[in-house]
């Protein structure tokens, strides 16, 4: 093949190269959430009183916060367009807010030296202001701004009708199971007509422990896996899987890392109302569910429960099939 | 009897010290805190201390100035630095000035106790 075919090759429209794009940023996505959440629970941390923090600490938690909300919102855009406007207007008010939040702990710290009357230290007064705006009770947190983008962006993603149609998944991809579909998500385009069927379930170390009880049950003939009339789509590479489901009615999603590194793995998953996800999910998950969707996740664990997590989904999910409402 | 351990704490935001005193008068150290290190060297000068606490980001001088000057005065004083950038250039640096340890803020006081804890240790042999 010379350089212009391979070229062109590229070029041609292709639903599962965009799909794969697509699931690389939603990736990259949960990435910046997920530092943004590990920022929030050091400030939670040094919040109670046992750490010595100055002034300092606090204005790097809130540009770290800022910058990588910021992140967050240029993923949302790359993969939503239509929402951009909205989510940077949000954004420039988070920005603003937290401008104030430094000017008002300054004259806060004015007006306690003029007084002489300190009730909480002024660092520790702007940090308690600080996790306010963050996951307080007011309806205008990070956290909402959070939720907010993420259920704007699944809803717009999860329609895997953008695969144009089922033929295209059926023609072109690997099925490890009844309407189960497998995507090397890293595959040079130019080659996925060959090569997507050579990728194999244990090539992807998550979709491994997700399917483990399916197998080990198939193997021993006591119960037979039951993936029933749901199409699944698992976009998978050595230590990442996002697996999405394909139904009119039951919108599911998981994307998680494996990778044996308890900075880097976590387990994000959205189901919309018609999947009970609490009977999908082992213990641990932070769950929060709006009246557009159900959103959990599991972080900062050790890779063990992590693959037990995993486990323990693929047998809900696989084996047992009672997790719609 | 043993002796007090006198400790001095540098830092220009004056939280640090604040907070720092009480918890380490617990142990039963003399404790005196400033908030900038030309204050802090003045007195060191009239009378030595035995460990120095110093934050390394501050306007006039800092903290790296402070360790040279304290040793240069005193070379029994342990220097434990104090830096809210724990980069391991900043670490290399203080240690290859003669630094006795390093601790990056924020900081639980039960830590920076530790570090105090050996270097009395070393302080008596």
């Amino acid at each position: 093949m010379n350089i212009l075919e391979k070229i062109n090759l590229v070029r041609r429209k292709n639903p599962i190269q965009d799909y794969c794009i697509q699931t690389i940023r939603f990736i990259k996505l949960l990435e910046n959430s997920r530092v943004l959440l590990d920022l929030i629970a050091d400030g939670d941390e040094k919040s109670l009183g046992e750490y010595i923090l100055d002034r300092h600490y606090v204005i790097t938690l809130i540009d770290s916060v800022i910058e990588r909300l910021g992140m967050m919102v240029h993923d949302a855009c790359v993969l939503v367009p239509s929402i951009g406007k909205d989510l940077y207007c949000q954004y420039d008010h988070h920005k603003k807010y937290a401008q104030n939040l430094l000017i008002n702990s300054q004259n806060y710290e004015k007006n306690i030296s003029k007084s002489g009357s300190e009730k909480i230290e002024p660092e520790y007064k702007l940090l308690a202001n600080v996790l306010e705006w963050l996951h307080g009770d007011t309806s205008e947190t990070v956290m909402n701004f959070i939720k907010y983008l993420f259920l704007n962006v699944i809803q717009d993603i999860q329609s895997l009708e953008k695969l144009n149609n089922k033929n295209i998944v059926k023609n072109n991809l690997k099925t490890i199971k009844d309407n189960f579909y497998l995507i090397d998500l890293w595959l040079e385009p130019i080659f996925s007509d060959q090569k997507q069927n050579e990728y194999q379930t244990k090539d992807c170390l998550p979709l491994k422990y997700l399917l483990m009880e399916t197998e080990h049950n198939n193997e021993s003939g006591h119960v037979k896996s039951n993936l029933s009339d749901i199409v699944w789509l698992a976009a998978a590479s050595e230590f990442q899987i996002s697996l999405n489901t394909w139904h009119k009615n039951y919108k599911f999603r998981l994307d998680a890392i494996s990778s044996g590194h308890k900075k880097s793995d976590f387990i994000f998953t959205y189901a919309n109302l018609s999947v009970n996800l609490k009977q999908i999910l082992p213990e641990g998950f932070h769950i929060e569910t709006t009246k557009d969707g159900q959103l959990a996740w599991n972080l900062g664990v050790s890779p063990k429960t992590i693959e037990d997590n995993l486990m323990f989904i693929g047998q809900k999910l696989f084996t047992e099939n009672k997790w719609r409402v | 009897m043993t002796q007090k351990l006198k400790i001095m704490i540098i830092d220009d935001e004056n939280i640090v010290g604040r907070r720092l005193k009480p918890a380490l008068e617990k142990t039963g150290a003399d404790v005196e805190t400033f908030e900038d290190g030309e204050s802090a060297l003045e007195r060191f000068t009239k009378e030595p201390f035995d460990i120095v606490i110093t934050d390394i980001r501050m306007d006039k001088m800092d903290g790296l100035e402070v360790l040279e000057r304290v040793l240069a005065l005193s070379n029994r004083t342990k220097v434990i630095m104090i830096t809210g950038y724990a980069t391991v250039e900043t670490a290399r640096d203080a240690l290859s000035k003669g630094a006795f340890d390093f601790i990056a803020k924020p900081f639980k006081p039960d830590d920076l106790r530790t570090i105090i804890k050996r270097a009395a240790e070393e302080l008596k042999t």
